[in-house]
């Protein structure tokens, strides 16, 4: 992105949000434009105070304690792009040379984590790596994380088998989660807490879990908008057709309206699923990648849903049953998120 | 080949929904008292050159395996299903395997029985095994329930009285019993 597209682009942010508004950086890799990162933080702070908060998708391979000291300075709160175990994240992320990314990564993770403790980790599963997937998790806890999001490859061709031998993984990491808020342990793993929150919070509404060219859009380094990430692929000619508008002249209501309309569309072949309001179905930007339309769920997301739920109902019904108070105080208790991080202000005051 | 398949009967979760249990934010009294706590390990790790080896630890008081027993057999024999005591089962895991285990009430008949595990029975329901019986489809028998010792204090017996209940009601929601 140019600069002057960059700056256009805070403008434009600035002049469209009502409120504060995150602006996350993502890529290819973001920190190949630190420069620029540094420019737009800096042009925010002096003319946008309070309205732009910026966050940022890493692969993490870049950071150095000089990096890390202006993402603190400045508030940039990042995820890592990680997958898991070293023969899990090298078997997908590599170079350009071929090497794998673990080794740089991992070099990067005990400072990321000093920087902030609660630092997400994204892994991302493909049928080549499933079988790595209940070690790599255990890994990513173990050193150190608290918050795994995990996703499925949607592009990848996954089959019965794979979803089989997934269901085994997960089967595995369903025992190690109880053991691990048994004893204590505080972990946020997205496939089980995002579907536990469906049943013990709150199902999942329509637009809720993705509300893509509504209050999430995405900006190209042209300066064009899009619904969201998904969309902006190349930014060529193909990709232009689902534009929404740009930072110069502003969004294009109609298409704009269009997408919001299709994305809360009721996807029919959901309709009567006793899963209802508790599987990812509702992502439009998945569906369309997957699909070509937003409210048309892919073969995919609903095998996973009708494996995995299953599984987390389980767990949850033994958490519960064995009245593990800190599954009671994470679903529970609305004050948690807060009483959580004082609780861990004051542990690591203690250590 | 994957395929969209709507879930027409799907057995409702057994942990509250939203709204029926509420957790009782941590009250300001339990916090000061935490924080205190802390604080106070923190001021004595700081002012020590060895790490304390604090008091001598208590061990949790859990409800007796025979106390265990009798509650557990009596909401079996509500239902008119009568147990004999520590009988070995043995349970098809896959095509090939089989794990054999000693379990504190079975229904021979009726493939159902009860495991309350206490410290002399961690070698052989390890969490690994208890994982396994979880795991096993509803549809497959022997259908054993395994509890976790309960700590001794009020409410045990309504606790164990309730789990076991909840079983015996999934399968009979299920047409096994």
């Amino acid at each position: 992105m140019k600069p002057d597209t960059a700056l256009r682009t805070l403008d434009f942010l600035s002049a469209q949000s009502a409120g504060p508004c995150a602006v996350t950086f993502f890529g290819g890799e973001p920190l190949l434009q630190l420069d620029l990162i540094k420019e737009v933080v800096a042009r925010s702070t002096a003319e946008y105070p309070g309205k732009l908060m910026f966050r940022m998708a890493t692969n993490g391979t870049l950071l150095t304690p000089e990096i890390l000291e202006f993402l603190r300075a400045n508030g940039v709160y990042f995820s890592l792009s990680l997958d898991g175990s070293p023969d899990q994240q090298d078997y997908n992320r590599m170079d350009a040379t071929g090497k794998g990314s673990y080794e740089r990564v991992d070099a990067a993770i005990d400072g990321t984590l000093a920087f902030n403790p609660y630092t997400v980790a994204v892994s991302v599963v493909t049928p080549e790596t499933v079988e790595f997937l209940a070690g790599g998790v255990k890994h990513l806890f173990g050193r150190g994380f608290r918050y795994i999001v995990q996703t499925l490859n949607y592009s990848a061709d996954w089959r019965s088998e794979d979803i089989r031998r997934l269901k085994r993984q997960y089967r595995d990491l369903a025992g190690y989660y109880y053991d691990s808020l048994k004893a204590g342990k505080k972990i946020y793993y997205s496939p089980f807490d995002s579907r536990i929150q469906t049943w013990a919070q709150k199902p999942i509404e329509r637009g809720e879990l993705c509300d893509l060219a509504n209050t999430q859009i995405a900006v190209a380094a042209s300066g064009r908008l899009y619904p969201c990430v998904q969309f902006v692929a190349e930014d060529d000619e193909a990709a232009r057709a689902n534009a929404i508008g740009d930072v110069w002249s502003g969004f294009d209501p109609v298409k704009r309206a269009w997408f919001v309309e299709q994305n809360r569309q009721e996807r029919q072949s959901c309709v009567g699923c006793a899963l209802h309001g508790r599987c990812a179905t509702y992502c439009g930007c998945v569906n369309w990648r997957t699909t070509g339309h937003l409210n048309q769920i892919p073969p995919l997301i609903c095998e996973h849903e009708r494996m995995l739920v299953p599984i987390v109902d389980r767990l949850a019904n033994k958490l519960w049953k064995s009245k593990i108070d800190l599954f009671k105080r994470k679903f529970y208790d609305k004050s948690y998120a807060v009483s959580s991080y004082i609780e861990d202000c004051l542990i690591r005051k203690a250590e | 080949m994957l395929q969209i398949k709507r879930i027409i009967r799907y057995d409702l979760p057994r942990y509250p929904r939203c709204g029926q249990y509420v957790c009782p934010p941590r009250s300001s009294g339990a916090f000061v008292r935490d924080a205190a706590a802390l604080l106070a390990l923190a001021a004595l790790l700081d002012a020590c050159d060895e790490r304390p080896l604090g008091g001598v630890p208590v061990p949790p008081r859990y409800v007796s395996e025979i106390d265990a027993r009798q509650i557990m057999n009596q909401v079996f024999a509500d239902r008119d299903i009568t147990l004999d005591s520590s009988q070995v089962v043995t349970i098809p895991i896959g095509v090939h395997d089989t794990l054999t285990l000693n379990v504190d009430g079975f229904n021979d008949s009726l493939q159902v029985g009860y495991e309350y595990i206490l410290w002399d029975d961690q070698e052989q329901f390890t969490p690994d095994v208890s994982r396994t019986l979880d795991s096993l489809n509803l549809a497959a028998t022997p259908h054993i329930l395994t509890v976790d010792a309960e700590l001794d204090k009020a409410g045990a017996e309504a606790h164990l009285q309730l789990v076991v209940q909840e079983f015996l009601d999934s399968l009979a929601a299920q047409g096994v019993i």
